[in-house]
């Protein structure tokens, strides 16, 4: 298994776009589908070089998976099939030249792409990357790789945006022979490649312990195009009915089976997806009166702004007109995993606020009243959260402790470790400061101060500007979450772009997020303070 | 696994994790030594009487006051090329490099916020209250020793990143807990002095620029006095910046 296709290069599609440009004067086919039935052969452009898919077999005759669906074609509309050979260079221009009516070769669908041919929805297949692992690498997500070192192949197509998207080190070696033997010995924590190929790969049993646990990214769904001006014509529905009646059908997955391909994610998913079916009990994905599948059913981030509408159209015409991938408005899977995000980091912000602030009152007034033991224990306390690096203290309790209290059977919890830790961390810097301004406070009303709501109002308003700060702090702590697997903001955002590869974008929202959270973190301790501290 | 068979362990990589611990230096420095300029630059702006240099002083610290740097680290990290080229030179950019420049955003808002009541005592000739600056960029340099942990996260070689490193090398989960713990040991031996150290200071300087200036600013009590970082400016000041 070699990489999938990809663009061969912007410079050819730009001359390309020149040539079809020039073309347009062409007489338009009329009926493409019309002309092929009568004709009586359909003509499809195939690979012949690259086995699985297209190769020759020892007869000399073209075989593969590309070419079943090929014949599945003509037999549907009733026709001889005729096999052209093409290659990743040529099949485009083949298409758009008419020398072909059809192209199944590989074809991974892009924007791109799209504005020089028809690609036929649903996509026939679909491989991305995904990393086998070594076992006990204790990586359960893709963002648990943040820094570490994944064994690539050189020229694979998934090096550079790995490293872009996962922050992941690529050490990349000649051949698969190397790379099989680096990921032995080693030099890497997985092995990063084509899905299908690694899957393959576990197969061979040579691999005990090792998997292919995590979900697959970066999945380019390839598709069978015909010429642009067919868009919305008889032959592109025709074709788009007849894969859609084969992922319900599951023959697909047959065919995928019967060409020795390792299960892929892709067909699996395509497969439940088209057999879904509403109350009624019709095709959930079923053609609407425009013609077009539903945007359930459909690769959104390779629609047009104009076939779809709403934010998800603005945010497409966004990303056709700047390049800018806001995905969280598009992708309904992604906004999602943000929204998750977003409750997780305000559920953490208002618990680790809550737990500082009342753990810095009560811890505060016990320093105050200068209870033995209680009062040197509970400023050493502080000293020691103070001088040692909270993510330290985060580790030690979530794996350090917790593989100790694994062994009797339970297992912690990242969110309530996570707000422990950060409430005692800034907990304790607010007792210091409720326990000096208590003593402020005591000096100047000539006794103690009492555990009473007046007397707790009068230190707080006292100590108020240190424990604003040390609040806004714990919220910017928060992210520290993400690193014991809290799927936080910083977590999902981190796993959106590993997918999308849309940094630009998400890094923004990040930011502007945060930001945000902070500012209303310093207006609602304003408002307390106008409200109830100084009434 | 016993206790002189961890102490083994721990021992066997103390070099190791040294090494890291000086990453955590070093990164720190170069940290405050982008900051720092900035910071003052920032500060000498809102000082200014020109009406423009001070909003727009006030509104960059503003900005660099309330990013978290846990976010500016992973900000930084995706956006900046692994690879610069200034005239015709291919210069990397190392995870290390990301980390200082995502830090020392936080030190330019601090500085920023700490610098302004130093200049303006400056230019009131109270110089024992302008130097109570010093003290307080120290304790924000141990502030930043901490976060430099969390450039861990991105694989800058640091001693967590060691940690970790060790933890799978050990492949034992029973000295995973010590492994951590004896990190915290390093950044709480080299901190806690110097912290103490600055708390002298600070208490010494406090008590000349009081002397100097009468019983008034006693009023303003202990609470002023302890974390004067905050109080100073009344704007919060990073524990985790």
């Amino acid at each position: 298994m070699t990489v999938p296709p990809r663009p061969s290069g912007r410079c050819a599609a730009f001359l390309l776009a020149i040539l079809i440009t020039l073309s347009a004067a062409w007489p338009a086919a009329a009926d493409r589908l019309a002309e092929i039935r009568e004709r009586g052969t359909l003509v499809v452009g195939v690979k012949a070089d690259y086995a699985p898919f297209g190769s020759r077999n020892s007869d000399g005759e073209i075989v593969g998976y590309d070419v079943d669906i090929a014949r599945g074609f003509a037999e549907r509309l009733g026709v001889d099939l005729l096999l052209v050979p093409v290659t990743s260079a040529d099949r485009l221009q083949k298409l758009e030249r008419g020398d072909i009516d059809v192209v199944v070769a590989t074809l991974g669908d892009t924007r791109e792409r799209r504005q020089l041919v028809t690609m036929i929805e649903p996509h026939y297949y679909g491989d991305g990357a995904n990393l086998l692992l070594r076992p006990d690498s204790g990586v359960e997500r893709w963002s648990d790789l943040h820094g570490m070192t994944v064994c690539g192949v050189q020229g694979s197509l998934w090096n550079r945006p790995a490293a872009e998207r996962l922050l992941v080190d690529v050490v990349s070696f000649n051949t698969t022979r190397e790379t099989r033997l680096a990921l032995r010995d080693g030099q890497c924590v997985g092995w990063l490649f084509d899905e299908v190929a690694l899957l393959h790969e576990l197969e061979t049993g040579d691999w005990p312990g090792y998997s292919v646990p995590l979900p697959t990214i970066m999945v380019l769904p390839w598709a069978v195009a015909i010429a642009r001006s067919e868009a919305g014509g008889p032959l592109d529905r025709l074709l788009g009915d007849t894969l859609a009646e084969w992922h319900r059908s599951g023959w697909l997955r047959q065919l995928e089976q019967r060409w020795d391909l390792p299960p892929s994610s892709f067909l699996r998913d395509a497969n439940q997806l088209w057999q879904r079916t509403d109350e009624a009990g019709a095709p959930v994905c079923r053609r609407g009166e425009d013609g077009l599948w539903p945007l359930d059913c459909r690769e959104l981030a390779l629609a047009t702004a104009d076939e779809v509408g709403g934010v998800t159209g603005l945010s497409l015409w966004i990303l056709e007109a700047t390049g800018l991938n806001i995905s969280i408005l598009h992708d309904p899977f992604d906004r999602h995993l943000f929204l998750v995000g977003l409750g997780w980091t305000a559920l953490l912000a208002v618990s680790c606020l809550a737990g500082s602030v009342g753990l810095g009152i009560v811890l505060g007034w016990l320093i105050h009243r200068r209870l033995p033991i209680v009062r040197p224990l509970l400023l050493a306390a502080a000293s020691l959260f103070r001088m040692t690096p909270p993510l330290l203290q985060l580790y030690v309790v979530f794996f350090g402790l917790g593989a100790v209290v694994a062994a009797t059977g339970f297992t912690v919890n990242g969110f309530a470790v996570a707000v422990a830790i950060l409430s005692l961390y800034a907990g304790s810097a607010n007792a210091v400061a409720f326990a000096e301004a208590a003593d402020v406070a005591a000096l100047h009303g000539g006794h103690r101060l009492g555990f009473t709501g007046h007397d707790i109002r009068r230190a707080f308003a006292l100590g108020y500007a240190t424990i604003m700060g040390n609040s806004v702090n714990v919220v910017k702590a928060t992210g520290l979450a993400s690193t014991i697997a809290v799927p936080e903001l910083i977590h999902a955002s981190a796993s959106i772009v590993a997918d999308k590869g849309n940094a630009v974008a998400m890094m923004n929202i990040l930011l502007i997020c945060y930001f945000a959270l902070i500012l209303l973190t310093v207006k609602a301790f304003q408002f307390l303070e106008r409200r109830a501290v100084r009434p | 696994m016993t206790a002189t068979d961890i102490a083994d362990v721990l021992w066997t990589w103390t070099p190791y994790l040294a090494g890291g611990f000086a990453w955590n230096i070093l990164l720190s420095i170069v940290t405050m030594a982008i900051g720092t300029p900035i910071g003052l630059l920032l500060a000498a702006m809102r000082a200014s009487h020109r009406r423009s240099a001070a909003r727009t002083g006030n509104l960059l610290t503003g900005v660099a006051r309330n990013i978290p740097t846990f976010v500016m680290l992973f900000y930084l990290a995706y956006m900046l090329p692994p690879e610069v080229t200034v005239l015709g030179q291919t210069l990397p950019v190392p995870a290390w490099v990301k980390a200082s420049l995502a830090l020392a955003v936080a030190v330019a808002g601090f500085v920023s916020d700490n610098a302004l009541p130093a200049i303006r005592h400056l230019r009131r000739h109270d110089t024992a209250a302008a130097l109570l600056f010093l003290p307080a960029w120290t304790n924000y340099f141990l502030i930043i020793v901490m976060a430099s942990s969390t450039a861990s996260v991105i694989g800058v070689p640091e001693i967590v990143q060691r940690a970790n490193t060790v933890v799978g090398a050990v492949g034992d989960v029973d000295v995973m807990l010590w492994i951590y713990l004896y990190a915290m040991v390093w950044f709480f031996a080299v901190c806690w002095p110097l912290a103490l150290t600055m708390q002298v200071v600070r208490r010494r300087l406090r008590h000349r620029a009081d002397a100097r200036w009468g019983g008034h600013r006693a009023a303003s009590g202990p609470v002023a006095a302890a974390p004067a970082d905050a109080a100073v400016s009344g704007i919060p000041v990073g524990r985790v910046p």
